[in-house]
């Protein structure tokens, strides 16, 4: 087991650390939104909408919208 | 092994700022005159940390020493220091940005793992932020269980937050991460020490710290900043 941070790290100095560290800040701050991370996120909002009256009611109308958007961001095709 | 200075990545907090997005700022204006540590509240407990020294090694490029350390995990974000601050540095954001960065280096998940219980107990399921079972052990003493206070006033033993209210709860987590994080910690208990039996006690003795936390493999953390001291300093 190493005895300090410097044997723990081995070779690799700090730049490497703050190559990695850049990136995954650029990927956690980044506007764009994978499909992934989307559609985790659908649950949590179709839970919470159908929860209370209101909200039920404009995820029903919203639903018809919805769905071809959803067909085309798996299949990659847009109905026409 | 000896570190030298060329290892340091002095560019990057230059390459940070960018990235995100005015969060951070003035680190670089730091005068170094240690107001933030001479208040610090956790610093009186553990003298090995140090605000200052972390903010010196984040502004050089130190990195290694920053994200390997168990200082970084004694602030318990009240803001002292960015009141103190001469230069209106936000210390503790810095601090919370580079737990992340230390959690996707390895380090520091045993400490996350411990919100779990509370999560998944309380707060996700029954909307509750603050638990009877979590309060100060000397109020326990002179106050009393809080559920009996609430039952003696006529009030149920916990307070009831509506179903909306909880869908809504559940929907920020999901939306947040904070579910799917959740689950990606669960699956190893952390020991307790108050209520482990002989069998748990042997584990402990041979293994001191998880290993894996979920499906996240942990690596060692370091006093990186000088020895933990503790109790003896704190009344010295």
């Amino acid at each position: 087991m190493a005895d300090n941070y410097l044997e723990a790290y081995g070779q690799e100095t700090s730049r490497d650390v703050a190559g990695r560290t850049a990136n995954y800040f650029q990927d956690l701050f980044s506007l764009e939104m994978p499909l992934g991370r989307m559609m985790k996120m659908m649950p949590g909002m179709v839970k919470f909408a159908a929860a209370g009256k209101d909200t039920r009611e404009d995820l029903f109308k919203f639903m018809p919208q919805m769905m071809p958007m959803m067909k085309q961001a798996f299949t990659g095709k847009k109905e026409e | 092994m000896l570190e030298q200075v060329k290892d340091w990545d002095d560019d990057f907090y230059e390459k940070f700022k960018p990235i995100a997005m005015g969060f951070v700022n003035e680190a670089e204006k730091c005068l170094q005159c240690g107001k933030c540590t001479g208040q610090c509240p956790a610093a009186a407990v553990t003298p090995s940390y140090n605000p200052r020294k972390i903010i010196r090694d984040l502004v050089n490029g130190n990195l290694k020493r920053v994200f390997s350390s168990v200082e970084l995990w004694q602030c318990f974000f009240c803001s002292g220091c960015y009141s103190v601050c001469p230069m209106d540095i936000n210390f503790p954001f810095f601090v919370f940005m580079f737990r992340l960065a230390a959690m996707n280096e390895g380090y520091g998940w045993e400490d996350v793992k411990q919100l779990e219980g509370y999560a998944e107990k309380d707060y996700l399921k029954k909307g509750i932020t603050v638990s009877t079972f979590e309060r100060n052990p000397e109020a326990m003493e002179t106050v009393g269980d809080i559920s009996k206070i609430r039952m003696a006033a006529g009030l149920p033993p916990e307070r009831k937050v509506s179903d909306r209210g909880l869908a809504e709860i559940n929907m920020i987590s999901d939306l947040s991460g904070m579910t799917s994080f959740m689950k990606k910690i669960g699956g190893v208990e952390l020991l307790d020490c108050k209520t482990c039996d002989d069998a748990q006690m042997k584990r402990c003795k041979n293994k001191p710290l998880p290993a894996k936390v979920g499906k996240i493999k942990t690596k060692l953390r370091f006093y990186n900043y000088g020895e933990p001291g503790g109790k003896a300093h704190a009344e010295a």
